[in-house]
């Protein structure tokens, strides 16, 4: 009796054993499996399917290089053209995607979510080389911590037709926004307009995105201030450097006639369009949007030169892409192996090649860019280097962007005057602010 | 009393089965796609949130602080000018289009096809198709008033016109639906009242208001019911024409829950808001229902 009970006893430790053993063996394999069979989700606006876009491409070959030198880690593309997937699923707090490509104006708000991982303690223990940057890694920071790894920069331009420059014998491209006023006079007419400045609520990420990100940001931030607080709260910019962009602003629209209402509903999609007809005869622009622009424009007829600001040689705001890693992710560790590739020179010489203007200083030894096709982006890298600064944005920058749209409308609509729109953007921001 | 008898409690049993099965999944399909989701929303709208965190109890604060702010009478005007400006251009429309169809001896079925296609076509492509043709630099509208002396001024961009073309731009969207449900209705007047109204000597008008209009209120009634809770959720035509804007004199109810619930931090006023939609579309519902109800009989 007492043996039979020994044997089940024993049987039953076997069976347990063997359950505890498979439970082991189970995780092991699954931890395995998470460091290196681990299928990493990947969030870009950037479609491997679009054959025409160059970056697309860049993008592609980047991912196949990194699957290839970490063959148990595989990428999978998630397509995200407007980025609200991206800020949906750190709004949620989800566990995918694993790395997210944020731009740095949206950063503060995917801090903001706590669902996005620091890595500076990464950074140190891999011992990444943090001086290898066009800008100091040290400037895209948000509240003191590095929410993701540069990628690429942009920053705004001024896109022009040469002949009708050239028919109103404008010899240099405007350098200021006086300069600028000077060009209403000779080139707007009839329908046409010669410097649209976009204040519309359509394309973008939120209302008059295009207006913050090719004008008022720099004009705001200037050359030493800031554009938000570091936590991305308050207000960083003065009243006096508000009050300068909304006068700025006004006499292009009135006093010189630069601009004309018509422009008030432009986002960066009419803008472009507005550009590829040459209806709008210049405009501060995105860099990304030039390549594809000047193809559609007939006879080699658009240039660009840097974009116009206060004073001659002022400081324009810079951002980019950063990869960042979803703090809710299983797979952190693949996903940092992936982050560490596409912002590593190997990975951002390909990248160049997709028209982008890369982050890694280094890269720029690459052969590429003693080409003729890489003449722009070298233009641009030296333009990033030289006048380019990386501000602060705000945790509610769709928010500040439409309400500083709508002030700037209704200045023009309503024949407002700069210092309303000096007290509507701080009161409704402040408003918007205490609501968050 | 009586101890239950066996078989009657089986056979309960057995109906009550059936039903169970057969609809219990779909019931629970229902619940969780919309009561379920509905049940959600009214939570969020009493309470504070932090993105989609629930992070406290606001009660009804949240509604006395919405239902109390001018943006939001602002948001109910124009909802309520888009919902019957619309209404006022495409029940005539509809109804107008539908009688000319009927009348028409030869070509109505080919007139009837090209009158259904902007019904047709997804919001987003007649938004994008209105944009061009009511682009003030470029467009064809402002080109042809260009043409004969008028200034179009700066048409979508225009805080003073851009919600009436909105309406403009919804009525030619949607009243094929109109003209579809009339054309229908329309097909139940017997043909003896025509004549006998005839013999009569009554018109158009005698025709229209002896004949056919007892015909149609019902249907009219529950189109225009159908029509006015799609308005007052529609929103991919908004945001493809004006975003809005300007100034946001096109911003709706609905308009405004959608861009909230991406931009807000705190999206409890639009919870609030969403319900307040809902309210109205319940009511809306119910008129609806008792009016198809008297149409099926």
């Amino acid at each position: 009796m007492s043996r039979k009970k020994d044997v089940n006893l024993s049987r039953r430790s076997v069976v347990a054993g063997l359950a505890a053993a498979g439970s082991a063996t189970g995780l092991a394999l699954r931890r395995s499996f998470a460091q290196s069979g681990a299928e990493v989700s990947y969030n870009s606006f950037l479609d491997p399917a679009n054959a025409n876009d160059p970056r697309s491409a860049a993008q592609t070959r980047m991912i196949e290089a990194f699957e290839k030198a970490n063959p148990g880690i595989r990428i999978k593309v998630v397509v995200d053209p407007s980025g609200a997937n991206g800020i949906r699923a750190a709004r949620t707090k989800t566990d995918s995607p694993d790395v997210i490509r944020v731009a740095n104006f949206q950063q503060p708000e995917f801090a903001a979510t706590g669902s996005i991982l620091p890595l500076d303690d990464l950074v140190v223990r891999d011992k990444m080389d943090v001086n290898d940057w066009l800008i100091p890694l040290e400037q895209t920071k948000v509240n003191g911590k590095l929410w993701g790894l540069q990628q690429d920069y942009r920053i705004p331009i001024l896109v022009y037709h040469k002949s009708l420059f050239d028919q109103a014998q404008v010899t240099t491209p405007p350098r200021t926004y006086d300069e600028v006023g000077a060009l209403g006079a000779k080139l707007t007419k009839g329908n046409n307009i010669a410097y649209a400045i976009p204040i519309g609520v359509a394309g973008g990420i939120g209302g008059a995105q295009a207006l913050v990100e090719f004008i008022l940001s720099s004009i705001l931030a200037g050359n030493t201030g800031a554009f938000f607080a570091p936590d991305g709260r308050n207000i960083g910019f003065s009243d006096e450097r508000l009050l300068l962009a909304a006068t700025t602003i006004r006499d292009l629209f009135g006093k010189y006639k630069a601009s004309t209402p018509v422009t008030l509903q432009f986002g960066i999609n009419e803008l472009q369009d507005a550009l590829r007809t040459g209806i709008v005869a210049s405009a501060s622009f995105g860099l990304y949007r030039y390549k594809g622009l000047e193809r559609q424009v007939p006879n080699h007829d658009l240039a660009w030169a840097a974009a116009p600001s206060v004073e001659p040689a002022d400081k324009h705001t810079v951002y980019g892409f950063q990869l960042s890693i979803n703090a809710n992710s299983p797979r952190k560790d693949a996903s940092w192996e992936f982050v560490k590739y596409m912002t590593s020179p190997a990975a951002q010489i390909l990248a160049a090649r997709g028209g982008e203007v890369v982050a890694r200083a280094s890269a720029y030894n690459d052969p590429y860019f003693a080409s003729p096709e890489a003449a722009d982006q070298k233009g641009w890298k030296e333009l990033v280097q030289q006048r380019g600064r990386m501000v602060t944005y705000s945790v509610i920058q769709s928010t500040f962007n439409q309400i500083a749209g709508e002030a700037l409308q209704r200045m023009i609509l309503r024949s407002g005057t700069p210092e309303t729109v000096v007290t509507e953007i701080k009161t409704r921001y402040a408003e918007a602010l205490a609501k968050a | 009393m009586k101890p239950p008898n066996k078989a009657n409690t089986a056979g309960i049993g057995r109906n009550w089965a059936p039903p169970v099965i057969w609809f219990g999944p779909a019931v629970l399909l229902l619940l969780a796609v919309t009561l379920y989701p509905t049940a959600v929303v009214i939570w969020l709208s009493l309470s504070r949130t932090r993105y989609y965190d629930v992070i406290g109890w606001a009660g009804l604060g949240n509604y006395a602080s919405v239902l109390t702010s001018t943006p939001f009478w602002d948001l109910t005007f124009n909802s309520l000018v888009y919902l019957t400006g619309s209404l006022a251009i495409v029940l005539p429309l509809g109804l107008f289009c539908a009688l000319a169809l009927q009348t028409m001896k030869r070509g109505a079925s080919s007139l009837r096809v090209l009158l259904l296609l902007p019904w047709t076509l997804s919001m987003a492509v007649v938004g994008c198709f209105w944009l061009w043709l009511l682009n003030p630099s470029y467009g064809p509208i402002s080109y042809g008033m260009k043409s004969v002396g008028l200034t179009p001024g700066l048409m979508l961009g225009d805080p003073g016109v851009a919600l009436l073309l909105l309406i403009v731009v919804t009525a030619w969207w949607s009243f094929p639906y109109v003209m579809v449900m009339m054309s229908a209705a329309l097909q139940g007047v017997p043909g003896e009242l025509y004549e006998a109204i005839e013999i009569d000597g009554g018109g158009f008008w005698s025709r229209l208001r002896h004949v056919v209009w007892p015909h149609i209120d019902t249907t009219l009634g529950s189109t225009a019911l159908a029509l006015s809770i799609m308005y007052l959720t529609l929103i991919t035509l908004i945001l493809v024409l004006t975003g809005g804007g300007p100034l946001g004199t096109t911003s709706t109810w609905s308009f405004e829950v959608f861009v909230d619930a991406f931009r807000s931090i705190d999206i409890s006023p639009s919870a609030v808001i969403s319900i307040v939609v809902l309210i109205v579309n319940l009511l809306l519902g119910l008129a609806y229902l008792r009016l198809t109800g008297r149409v099926s009989g």
